[in-house]
């Protein structure tokens, strides 16, 4: 018996709680990205939820786990990252050794190198500090 | 304490007869909705007939009509109502329909193990499962009972290394595949994990699923979408809350 080994090369992400200042029903969440998706001419995959009840990012792991080296990840936003440091970076780290693409749809913004995966970094570092 | 609900605290499922009237009803439903699309004589051969890029649309589209069409939710709720009564009571909230149509070897529709509460949905739910044809091994649907699933949840919950690659390698051994036959149904707490994998049988699945809860019972304690009128839809009131609707005494004690 076995699960799937065959790799994504698109894959799409969500939280079913409120994320940074943001809350959407799921079926909204898929109707953006479904848009996005179409617009980017990306072959569209149901996103895959966030368990709701930890913070450690274990499905968020799991499909980076599954991604083909060079897919395409698409979030809503930057504050589906965790905001703890080391988490983070080792989640980053995992997208920059595979050479994926993120896409965060609401900050416009897409990351694939360190120097992009840096930035969103420090993006959401200050964001932390300006806002507690 | 009947049969049934013994199964379901132990195993986290159990398995009944359809009644075959209403049951019969929705098979004729889902053939008419199918027939609009595409000519399928043999629901199991599916993917002989259609072609895999096709899929998704195709069930969306039947998604949709099953979903618009209040006849199948009142078939499928009356052709499992004496089991569905055991387990939540009458007076109840229901999600939508989902479809699922799984072809042999295919890995696009696949549904990771899971349990229903991870993406905030209520822990007091039953789900109702039917499929449309005889299922077994990897062309069903698996699940771990209870008390394994509660252990692994905790782990889950406690260990920052875990991925569901290695949980599910590690509890391939606690996985239970249920067979079950056109005419059968599922009722099962999706509080225990549960999934698919790649079918490897030679058959298409069909399945349905929809979940019942008890209108009064507790709803999860996020704050999202997962909730009365959103996601649970009411379905059947009953008359203490019908009079409680009419006159509003609940202003009085806020
Ligand atoms: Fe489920």
């Amino acid at each position: 018996m076995k699960s799937s080994n065959k790799k994504l090369k698109f894959a799409s992400y969500i939280h079913n709680k409120k994320f940074g200042n943001y809350y959407l029903p799921a079926r909204f969440q898929y109707v953006i990205l479904r848009d996005y998706f179409a617009k980017k001419k990306m072959e569209f995959t149901l996103p895959q939820g966030e368990v709701i009840f930890t913070n450690k990012s274990i499905r968020l792991i799991d499909i980076i786990e599954k991604l083909d080296e060079k897919a395409n990840l698409v979030l809503l936003s930057i504050y589906l990252i965790p905001d703890e440091n080391k988490l983070r970076v080792k989640i980053f780290e995992k997208l920059m050794k595979k050479k994926i693409k993120t896409h965060f749809i609401f900050e416009n913004l897409v990351a694939s190198n360190v120097k992009e995966y840096s930035n969103i970094s420090n993006l959401i570092k200050l964001k932390k500090i300006i806002y507690k | 304490m009947d049969q049934n609900i013994k199964e379901l605290i132990k195993y986290g499922y159990f398995k009944f007869k359809l009644n075959p009237q209403y049951q019969k009803k929705n098979l004729k439903i889902l053939r008419k909705i199918i027939s609009k699309k595409i000519k399928a004589k043999n629901l199991e051969d599916f993917h002989k007939i259609c072609h895999e890029k096709d899929l998704n649309k195709i069930r969306l589209y039947i998604f949709s009509q099953i979903n618009k069409s209040k006849e199948f939710k009142k078939n499928l709720y009356l052709s499992s109502k004496k089991f569905i009564d055991e387990c939540v009571g009458n007076e109840i909230c229901t999600s939508d329909i989902n479809l699922s149509i799984q072809f042999p070897n295919d890995s696009s529709s696949l549904l990771d193990m899971h349990s229903d509460f991870f993406s905030g949905e209520s822990l007091f739910q039953i789900n109702l499962w039917t499929p449309y044809v005889d299922v077994k091994k990897t062309q069903s649907m698996f699940i771990i009972n209870p008390k394994t699933s509660l252990k692994i949840i905790k782990n889950i919950k406690n260990n920052k290394n875990l991925s569901f690659k290695k949980i599910f390698e590690k509890n391939k051994r606690e996985i239970k595949w249920i067979n079950v036959k056109l005419g059968e149904a599922i009722l099962f707490s999706p509080n225990c994990l549960h999934g698919n994998v790649v079918n490897k049988e030679k058959k298409t699945r069909w399945s349905t699923n929809i979940r019942f809860k008890n209108i009064f019972s507790p709803y999860t304690k996020f704050r999202n979408e997962k909730e009365i009128g959103n996601f649970y839809k009411p379905y059947s009131l009953k008359g203490i809350t019908m009079f409680n609707l009419k006159h509003n005494f609940n202003e009085i004690i806020k």
